[in-house]
This record gives structure tokens, sequence and C-alpha cells, in this order.
């Protein structure tokens, strides 16, 4: 079978991508069984939050329930709970899992991939086979990534559904786009976050090369993370200014439904400005007007594709230095 | 079945050449100055105590570790090619293996990253061990591991096949019969095994070639048979200062009695008895010898290779 060639090598054929397909999938398949079994659970709520909503919505619009006065009607607020319900669901348990799945994903599939490996001397093993350490690489971080990015995509569409079609548009509830749990779970928050946190961990695990020490240092630096990406964010893309007249009734500036109100305060008779909400009487009926930074609903979109476009250069960054520094020998 | 090995060998220098060989770990240096070649088709014993150095030299053998100066030539290549990792099979101390996967998936691991596999022979090396397919490796003893890895190692049908303490959790009938698997393979296939050990048994009557590894340095390289012959253990009455044109590697003084193992071109006889030394003598007498903690080690091992 074998050849010589004049040169003196004996051409050997390549290991084919679907061999080292193999050795990703059993390595990762109980993270990605468990995976998809989140995936399977979440979908389920979330179609379980839009069909629960969706009836009594409907009921409530079609029996008149919105109009003020129909209020204290028993079977408007019989409807309204079980709206409620499925509501608490999505904004209390699925919006908050959504918002940890990043770090999750990072800690318990990212973290222990590489940092197992070198813990066990495992990438010995790999490594003494006729395969290079930047192919088997590609292979076991590619196969669970893409599962990352295809199942948080899903829930991201769903999540962002949802929202949109069960929670924005329902008079009797009221979730903005940039608090807390919310921003996190729309878009394609769920998908950079997720792909990012898992370059991150991955990176960790290379660098700390013992599995607890990897995953405990990636949920403190994805929390923190999270939190310095909280600080830049009303700087990703430039804030609305606006002014109202005081009405001497709302001593506040007030912007736009769901916009996010990111800095505000009085504007003095002299023309100078006042930050945050007026403290004494005499300073409230000093201010003849009220100045207002925010980012309307419509800067959603815009920032959070800032956002991902910057984690997603940081999650090619993290990759590029963790095959760089296994593909060099002595590691 | 696919042996490349069968057909000429791909390259016809020595399977290992170090030249000015050193690494350096953050405590100090590992490896120093290590200048020796291993010829293609030998069995070769890296002998040493533990923390000389040896597994860090197969280490760099099997570009696990790249050397912080010269240069280890595996199979004429310096560099670490893709091709060079299909031509090299390596068994680290530790045999490391994912535990959770089973004997049959360790070997299928095997089969699918190594374009020349030898289901066969791995199969029949498992075999042997009696053990089920269906076991999973975290629940294997010691022995059984280290069989399996063995297996991993020699499917692969390496040219150059390198072990590190490969015996040590073996029991002797298992040792006896992985050590019979391991020389067949090398008369068969011409297969050049580099193997360590720190138990002279175990690599005696083995062994036609020997790197002696002492503090990072290479003590002696040669075939055994040929070191032992520019050697003498001398024992006798005699005055050390007699030997001045020998190179006495070590002396112990019993009463009036001294023994001295020298190494020597030319017979010694007046005042002496001189005999043979045995590979045992040669390798305590090098290992202990203080002559060596001043001397350069790499003009041992150039003379000796």
């Amino acid at each position: 079978m074998s050849t010589t060639v004049l040169n003196g090598t004996v051409p050997r054929p390549a290991v084919r991508p679907s061999s080292l397909l193999w050795l990703a999938w059993r390595q990762s398949r109980t993270a990605l069984l468990v995976l998809a079994a989140v995936l399977l659970l979440s979908t389920a709520a979330l179609l379980a939050v839009h069909f629960v909503a969706s009836g009594p919505t409907a009921a409530m619009r079609a029996a008149g329930c919105y109009a003020s006065t129909a209020w204290d009607r028993q079977s408007c607020s019989g409807l309204a709970e079980r709206l409620h319900l499925s509501a608490d669901l999505y904004l209390d348990v699925l919006q908050p899992f959504l918002t940890f799945l990043p770090l999750a994903i990072g800690m318990l599939l990212g973290a222990p991939l590489l940092a197992q490996e070198f813990e066990r001397g495992t990438h010995r093993l790999v490594l003494a086979q006729s395969v290079t350490p930047g192919r088997w690489l590609a292979a076991r971080t590619g196969l669970p990534m893409a599962a990352v990015a295809l199942i948080t995509g899903v829930l991201a569409v769903l999540s962002s559904w949802v929202w949109r079609t069960d929670v924005l548009h329902s008079p009797l509830l009221f979730d903005p786009p940039f608090q807390g749990f919310t921003y996190p779970a729309l878009g394609l928050m769920p998908v950079s976050w997720s792909l990012f946190s898992f370059a991150l961990g991955l990176a960790i695990g290379l660098w700390r090369r013992r599995t607890v020490s990897a995953i405990l240092l990636t949920g403190l630096l994805g929390l923190v993370s999270m939190g310095v990406m909280r600080l830049l964010r009303p700087a990703l893309y430039p804030v609305l200014s606006g002014f109202q007249p005081t009405d001497r009734v709302i001593n506040q500036f007030m912007q736009p439904t769901n916009a996010w109100l990111v800095e505000y305060g009085g504007v003095l008779p002299d023309g100078s400005r006042t930050s945050g909400f007026c403290r004494t009487a005499a300073e409230c009926d000093s201010v003849v007007g009220w100045w207002g930074d925010y980012h309307p609903a419509s800067h959603l979109v815009p920032i959070q594709l800032i956002e991902s476009a910057i984690l997603l250069l940081l999650t090619a960054a993290l990759l590029t230095w963790t095959f760089r520094r296994i593909g060099r020998p002595g590691n | 079945m696919n042996h490349p090995t069968d057909s000429q060998p791909a390259h016809s220098g020595p399977a290992l050449e170090a030249v000015g060989l050193g690494l350096q770990y953050q405590g100090g240096w590992a490896l120093r100055n290590c200048e020796f070649q291993v010829p293609l088709g030998r069995v070769c014993g890296v002998m040493g105590p533990n923390g000389s150095g040896k597994s860090t030299l197969l280490a760099l053998g099997a570009r696990l570790l790249a050397p912080t100066e010269g240069e280890l030539r595996v199979l004429g290549e310096a560099g670490d090619t893709p091709e060079l990792r299909s031509r090299v099979g390596f068994v680290a101390q530790d045999k490391p293996l994912y535990p959770t996967f089973t004997v049959a998936e360790t070997l299928r691991l095997g089969r699918e990253l190594n374009p020349h596999w030898d289901q066969e022979f791995a199969q029949r090396i498992v075999d042997q061990g009696e053990l089920s397919g269906k076991t999973r490796i975290g629940s294997l003893s010691g022995g059984q591991r280290t069989r399996v890895a063995l297996a991993l190692a020699l499917g692969k049908r390496p040219e150059l096949l390198l072990l590190d303490e490969p015996m040590a959790d073996l029991d002797p009938l298992a040792r006896h019969q992985l050590m019979g698997t391991l020389m067949a393979e090398a008369a068969e296939h011409g297969t050049t095994i580099v193997l360590s050990s720190h138990i002279l048994a175990e690599l005696e009557g083995v062994i036609d070639h020997l790197l002696l590894v002492r503090s990072g340095r290479i003590v002696l390289a040669g075939d055994p048979d040929e070191i032992l012959d520019t050697h003498l253990l001398l024992t006798g009455g005699g005055d050390l200062s007699q030997l001045a044109d020998h190179t006495v590697l070590e002396s112990r003084s019993t009463g009036r009695r001294t023994t001295a193992l020298v190494r020597t071109g030319t017979p010694v006889t007046e005042g002496w008895e001189s005999d043979r030394p045995s590979l045992e003598n040669l390798l305590l007498g090098y290992l202990r010898s203080p002559a060596l903690d001043t001397t350069t080690p790499s003009t041992h091992s150039k003379a000796a290779a």
C-alpha cells in the first residue's frame, strides 16, 4: 500500500475530520445531552408561557377588561391572575435563567474542557496520536461551540418572541427592555454572551490547568465582565437628550415608554444643571425644567449589535490565544 | 494490513540524535549539553535514577516539550510536523487514558486518529490481558491500563516507540508477555524502541543500546557490550596512583583491598586483578562516580557513541 518517494518520506494520509468529530462528540457527549435537555425544557416553558398568556389576553381584550372601568369586574381579575401566572414564569424564572445561562456554559462546559485534559494528563494521550494539537482543539471546541450557538440561538429567538408578543404588547404587563434580567434575555445577548463565556472558560482552563479553580475563576471573571459591560452599555450608542419645562407635579424628567433613562436632573434659571432628583423643597421650586439623557427602546437593537461585536471580538482573541498556546510544544 | 515499516524505511539516519540538547525548567536544567545518537532499529534503554531527566528526554522526543537549547532530531526531523506525529508512538509514565471511555472506545480513538492503525494487533494485545471491550478504563487496574496504553501505542504501528517506564505497574507475567510483544514488534518491523526504567533487571538482556542519564546529563551512550569492553573492574592491593593513565570512575577500599572501575583502552596487569564488569557494576559505578561531577558529560557520551 505505502509508497516510498525519492526524498525518503512516506506520505501518510491525514486524519479525517469525521474522526476528530467522533472524538469530540464522545468527549462532550454528556455535556451536549444535558444542553439538549436544557433546550427542550426551556423551549417547553417558553411555549407554555406564550400559550397560557395568549388565551387570557385575547379573552380580556374581547371582554373589554382593559378599560379602567372594568378593573373591579370578577371575570376580568380571574383572567388577569392567569395572565400574571404565566408572566411570572417568564419574568421571574426564564429571564434570570437566560441571564445566567452563559455563565453556566462557561463554568461547566468551557472551563473543564481543557483544564480536565491537563489535570489528568490526557492531552498527552491525544498529542501522541497522528493529529496536530490545533486540529484536535478545533474539533474538540468547535462541536460544543456550535451546539452552544444553536441552543442559545433557539432560546434567544423564543425568548424575544414571547417578550414581544406576550409582554411588550400586553396592556397589563410592563417590562422595559433595558432593565436587569430583560436585556440579557433578548436578541443576540444569550448567544454572544454564551460564546464569550465559553471561550473565557476555555482559556482560563488552559491557563490554570486545574478544573475546580478554572470553574471558580471563570464564574468570577464572567460576573465581572457582565458588571463591566453593564457600566459601559449606556456609552455604546449616543444617548438622546431631552428637556421638559417643570409642571410642579412631577419632579423628574419623564422618559418615553420603555426607554432607558441614563442621566437626569434639574435645570436652574441660570441654565446650569443639577444631577438627580431635587432634594429640598427650595431646590425643587427653583428648577425651571428637567433634563434627561436616555436610550429610547429603538436603541435596543444597535446597542445589542455593538455589544455582541465587542463580545465576539473578545471571543476571537481568547480563542486565538488558546490555539496559539496549545500549538506550542512544552505546554 | 498496511504496515509502512514493512517497506523501505523512510529515514536512514539515527532514530534519535541530540545535539547540544538542553531543557530548562523554572528551578534549573532538567537536561543539559546532551549529545547522543540512537541508531534505527535498536531497543534502547534509558536508565538513570528517579528525577535524572529520563521522562524529560522522552517527552522531548514525543514533542510534548520543546528544548531550551540545542535540538533532538527524531527520525531525521528537527521540528514538530504532523507527519512526524504519525511515525512516533509515545506512552507517558502515568499512562493517561480517558477514564469514561471503554476499552473498545479507547481502541477506536486509536483507529480514528491514526491513518495506519492496526486494529487486529491492538486487539490482540488487549485480548491477551483478558480485557473486555465493554470495561470502562476508570475501573481497570494499573497494569491493565498499561496494557491498553501499550495497545494504543503499538496499534499505531510507529517507526519509533517511546515508552516512559512502561513496565512499572505490571505483574511479572504481564511484563514478560508485553516485553515479548515489544521485542517481536522490534524484530519483525524494525521498530526502534526507546524505553526508560530505573530497574536494571527489566532491561538487561533486552536492550542493545543504552543511554545512562545522571542529573540531566548523558553519562553513557552506546551498545552495552561495546561499553563493557572498554571498562575494567580492578581488584587488588595496589595504589590508585598506578592507574593515572586510566580514567578511574569509582574506587572503594575495604581494608587493604581496593576495587576500582576504570575506563581504559589498554589492559592493566601489575598489582591488579582485572575483570570485565557486569552491566550493574558499570551502571552503579557511573551513577556514583565523583569523577563525573566535574567533567563535561558530553565528552563521555561522544566517546561512547
